[in-house]
């Protein structure tokens, strides 16, 4: 059945991230992610990191869901960080060969793997809590502004919202097609690639076929009910700002200025 | 209300590679507040002629006058479509959004109706259909007879004084059937809306005021609902069958036996019948 797909990553809930405005969640997770990026010592990147870690708590979803979803990705960053040790400059540390480590070698592999992952709990954090309509509505009101120079955000928008719909719907229809055509002795797994793909056309034709047809009954339905007709639409979904988006700009502010007040301190000269 | 003259429409027919009549001199009158039935066989030009009250298509000869505005005016495409809704055959294709309340504002929102206005219009309409409680759902997880009330929750919203049915039950379960033509007939009752029905099932035109059906894009005649099934050319020539509550009206009746009034709902069927041998008792 369609309704057992879902999109996107959303995990129901109702903690204090699920209840934030999505425009403020999204323009909040993008503004960390920038400073993420120009952290570079070790202090700010504790900083971040245990804002991060923060972040992963509040939004009362299981750790686990985390890891499964981004460990893969992580894997590769430890083991792109784990080559950035080796190419270092300045003193050695530890020499053995052609093998030379040094302190800059050291930092740059840490702060690599550390911001790739911060940047990658946050992404997750806000897909986790936003779900797909929200983030829609939110993305638009972002991008409205974008009116002013000629893009038009409520079309686009309004592709989303129906892509949203309908892709369900049309995976279930391909569940049927296929089901259909093998019921009258399809067989898809047979002979090589080629056999294969052409296995696919008396698949990809009715879904077609159909597609067109639902494009066009949905488009004649969508100008009965006045769609474009009028210059300006409203909208019905609105936000508010609440307490919890303020405080979480303030959050995000000050965890700016720590991160950029810390960069140029070292640990080895604070010990 | 909607007013047709004398209005033909033609379109390009690839296969004989002319143009080819689908409707032919159309007279016609909807008045306010009526209950009309079209009926006709498949590809007769029901579709296509109600298409013509909104203004989706436009007549190649003749005018259609709705509410006093003519179809052919561009500049009043939306008052004419506000005033004048659709509801079709397939409710998934007519369903924009992916939550129910959305879904509802969707003409709303066409229209540039203000936020707190929208609100409370929704809520009306989606009560009306009795959907209320899935205001926040999905569309995916209703069911088919729960998908077109809502499609006609969005239409409803909008307040029309008209609403064109194109078959919004053929491709419901009995039970989706049911709830649809119960919303319907509470249209009426209710808010009073002007309804026209396409449909290909007897059980639907017991509410209408009047009947008209189509056959190769002419209007052959105009009866009330009552004229078709007294008459069983009008069944045969329609395609329709007969459902067995108004079998055993007839079997009954060439008996002797007269039940009140013809229905084609089997429960007031039975209480027809049972209430008629309890007076026979009493005697
Ligand atoms: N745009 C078009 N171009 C060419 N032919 C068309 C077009 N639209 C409809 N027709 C033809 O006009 C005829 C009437 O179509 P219409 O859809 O109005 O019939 P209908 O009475 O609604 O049938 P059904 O009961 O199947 O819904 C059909 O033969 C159809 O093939
Ligand atoms: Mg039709």
């Amino acid at each position: 059945m369609a309704a057992d797909i879902v999109l996107g990553q959303y995990l129901p809930g109702d903690s204090l991230l699920h209840r934030m405005d999505p425009r403020a969640k999204i323009l909040l997770s993008f503004w960390l992610m920038v400073i993420v990026f120009t952290a570079w010592s070790y202090i700010s990147l504790t900083i971040i990191s245990v804002f991060t870690f923060i972040m992963i708590l509040a939004s009362s979803i299981p750790i686990k869901s985390y890891i499964r979803n981004t460990g893969f990705i992580f894997a590769m960053t430890l083991f792109s960080s784990f080559l950035n040790l080796f190419y270092g400059v300045g003193e050695p540390i530890f020499e053995w060969g052609f093998i030379t480590i040094t302190a800059s070698g050291i930092q740059n592999s840490i702060v690599v793997a550390a911001r790739i992952f911060d940047m990658m709990m946050i992404s997750a954090c806000l897909m986790f809590t936003t779900s797909a309509n929200d983030m829609t509505h939110g993305l638009e009101k972002i991008m409205s502004p974008l009116k002013f120079i000629g893009v038009d955000v409520d079309d686009v928008i309004m592709m989303i919202t129906i892509s949203l719909r309908f892709i369900p719907i049309t995976l279930e229809e391909t569940n049927k097609i296929i089901n259909a055509q093998k019921s009258r002795g399809a067989d898809m797994n047979k002979g090589g690639p080629i056999d294969r793909i052409k296995s696919f056309t008396p698949i990809i034709l009715p879904l077609f076929a159909s597609t067109f047809r639902r494009a066009y009954e949905l488009s004649m339905a969508m100008e009965c009910r006045c769609y474009g007709l009028k210059g300006s639409r409203t909208h019905l979904k609105n936000f508010k700002l609440g307490i919890a988006d303020l405080f979480a700009m303030v959050l995000v502010g000050l965890i700016m200025i720590g991160v950029i007040f810390c960069n140029n301190m070292d640990i080895a000269k604070i010990i | 209300m909607i007013e047709l003259r004398n209005v033909s429409f033609s379109a390009y027919d690839e296969e004989t590679s002319q143009n080819n009549y689908i409707l032919k001199e159309i007279n016609l009158n909807i008045y306010k507040r009526e209950f009309v039935v079209i009926l006709g066989k498949n590809g007769s030009g029901k579709s296509t002629l109600v298409k013509h009250f909104n203004g989706v298509l436009i007549p190649t000869s003749g005018d259609v006058v709705a509410d006093g505005i003519n179809t052919k005016d561009e500049d009043k495409f939306c008052e004419i479509r506000q005033k004048i809704g659709m509801v079709f055959q397939n409710p998934d294709n007519q369903i924009v959004s992916s939550v129910v309340e959305e879904d509802v504002a969707f003409g709303l929102e066409n229209l540039g109706i203000p936020r707190r206005e929208m609100v409370s219009l929704v809520d009306n309409a989606l009560k009306c259909v009795g959907m209320y409680d899935f205001k926040k759902s999905s569309p995916n997880m209703l069911s088919g007879g729960q998908k077109q009330r809502i499609a006609i929750a969005g239409v409803l919203a909008m307040n029309p004084e008209c609403i064109v049915f194109d078959e919004p039950t053929s491709m419901l379960d009995p039970e989706g059937r049911k709830e649809v033509v119960d919303t319907i007939q509470n249209l009426k009752k209710g808010n009073g809306t002007t309804i026209v029905l396409i449909t290909h099932n007897i059980e639907e035109i017991f509410c209408a005021d009047r009947v008209i059906i189509m056959d190769s894009g002419r209007i052959v005649s105009e009866v009330t609902p009552y004229e078709i099934l007294l008459d069983k050319n009008y069944m045969r020539m329609l395609g329709l069958k007969a459902t067995q509550s108004i079998d055993l009206f007839y079997k009954l009746a060439g008996r002797g036996i007269n039940l009140p009034f013809l229905t084609a709902d089997e429960d007031k069927c039975a209480d027809m019948i049972v209430e008629f041998l309890e007076e026979k008792k009493c005697r």
